[in-house]
């Protein structure tokens, strides 16, 4: 048990980190979140722990939405985030496009109804569908469904954001 | 190709080709598919537009992800859960003790409930019913008669069937002598022809009508004066544990009973008032009160005469009786108020 669970923590942690950052939009919000999601997972040994983990991350982000300060906090990082902790030190020039094109990302994800969100961001952390519907409670039949939907909407939206900075430039 | 001229198998639904990218079939269906594509031109086209789709969006969502992130080391994680794993079991231990502390609470508040009633009656019960010649035992171990006026302890060990005893226990003090009398309750005076009224030091009327008859709940020597008189007799220099003061006819001063601790333990009793009520309540007769207090040497007092274990002395119509032994200088501080009290009257 302790071996898998250490092969758990070294293949997941990660995923879980991005999978809370993209409900949280706080990196070391999601951090610290992550890391209490192990702990619950060493005090509590699910038998599906993979599964598990993603569920309790999404509680934990769920009650850190519903916190008031939790938004004002959220609107401050939507400005500064990630590139408040960049690796190297991009270029002015760098780091307002990169600024933009993660915003534009946001709002693209936000235009999502929160099921397709969920089950896209479940996908992209790595469950497989048994896993989300599982989770969501779909059949396993209509992930697929929600999947295709979810991404043509994404892509969509961030394709209109595109179009609308580009009118706004010229 | 469409799927009406393919024949066997009809296109691959969108949401089956996101699912065949996602590899979330089984190896068969797989085949089948694969099979499908590679004939049907539109079902290629569609998934390589799926492919490019779920490519774009996964490029997408890679933009949201925060950088430099690093797992820290499992041993902190294990840490942490050793932590919170031992602040659940102190919790608990400390729930499972707080319920233990309320469950002996309630027991003993619901033995006590139960067991008042009791005692309350065992302790009022037998005092005005005991023969007339009631052996009293006081402090200093002497034996007393109280022809006519009751004497009363508290506390549920007095027994219904036996004559009232005064038992030494100084350390809790709990014993009292207290003149039993029913606030309605005719007393014994020979001079007094209306019904006495007792005065505790702890109460107001109303609150004494409220009481049983019999032990004397809440005495408190600070009230004690106001019941009584403020020249109450007592030993100097200790704190007065008990006041208890008989209200006497209109002109009449009280008797008062003090009850003290001494510092060698002792429990000391003095009662302080009209001869014929003092003299009664100790068994003495007025006359060998009167007799034992012509040799009070240079003083408008009398001298200490014992009756049997009990010191009384005699001023006119008051007497002061002190029950067992006291201390000499105690003796000589009551006669000088004695004398101080026949001053004033």
């Amino acid at each position: 048990m302790s071996d898998e669970f250490e092969a758990l923590y070294a293949s997941t942690y990660t995923a879980v980190v991005r999978f809370l950052y993209r409900k949280v939009w706080d990196a070391e919000r999601a951090e610290d979140l992550a890391q209490e999601v192990f702990v619950r997972a060493l005090a509590h040994r699910p038998e599906k722990p993979r599964a598990w983990l993603f569920a309790v991350a999404a509680n934990l982000a769920r009650d850190e939405a519903r916190a008031a300060v939790r938004r004002k906090r959220h609107l401050t990082l939507l400005k500064g985030d990630p590139v408040a902790q960049p690796t190297f030190e991009p270029s002015p020039e760098d780091q307002v496009e990169r600024d933009e094109q993660i915003a534009a990302v946001q709002d693209a994800l936000g235009t999502l109804t929160p099921r397709d969100r969920e089950i896209l961001l479940l996908w992209d952390a790595g469950l497989s569908y048994p896993e989300i519907a599982g989770q969501t409670g779909l059949a396993v039949g209509a992930v697929g469904t929600t999947l295709a939907r979810a991404r043509k909407r994404l892509v969509a939206a961030h394709g209109r954001q595109h179009l609308g900075d580009h009118a706004a430039h010229s | 190709m469409d799927g009406s001229t393919w024949g066997i198998m009809p296109h691959i639904p969108e949401a089956e080709l996101h699912a065949y990218l996602d590899q979330a079939l089984n190896r068969l269906r797989c085949v089948e598919i694969e099979s499908h594509l590679a004939d049907c031109t539109p079902c290629r086209e569609a998934r390589d537009e799926i492919a490019a789709l779920r490519d774009r969006t996964t490029a997408m969502l890679a933009r949201l992800a925060p950088r430099g992130t690093l797992a820290p080391p499992i041993t902190e994680i294990r840490r942490r859960a050793a932590a919170r794993v031992f602040q659940r079991e102190r919790f608990r231990q400390r729930a499972a003790w707080a319920a233990s502390v309320l469950v002996a609470l309630g027991v003993g508040w619901g033995g006590a409930s139960y067991l008042a009633p009791v005692s309350s009656v065992r302790a009022v019960a037998p005092v005005n019913s005991g023969p007339a010649t009631s052996p009293l035992r006081t402090d200093g171990g002497a034996r007393l008669t109280a022809p006519s006026q009751t004497i009363a302890t508290t506390g549920p060990e007095v027994s219904t069937t036996e004559p009232p005893a005064l038992e030494r226990r100084p350390e809790s003090m709990s014993h009292r002598l207290l003149p039993h009398h029913a606030p309605h309750q005719p007393t014994s005076r020979p001079d007094q022809s209306g019904p006495a009224e007792f005065a505790t030091a702890g109460g107001t009327q109303s609150d004494r009508q409220a009481e049983p008859v019999g032990p004397w709940r809440n005495p408190r020597w600070e009230r004690a004066p106001e019941q009584a008189s403020n020249t109450a007799a007592r030993t100097e220099g200790r704190p007065g544990a008990d006041g208890q003061a008989q209200a006497g006819d209109t002109g009449r001063k009280a008797m008062m009973v003090v009850t003290q601790q001494l510092k060698s333990g002792e429990v000391v009793r003095t009662i302080e008032g009209p001869v014929s009520d003092v003299a009664a309540l100790f068994g003495t007769r007025p006359g060998e009160a009167s007799e034992s207090s012509a040799s009070a040497a240079g003083s408008p007092g009398e001298a200490p005469a014992p009756v049997g274990s009990t010191f009384s002395f005699r001023h006119g119509d008051r007497m002061l009786s002190a029950p067992g032994t006291l201390p000499s200088d105690s003796l000589r501080a009551m006669m000088r108020r004695l004398n101080l009290m026949s001053r004033v009257r």
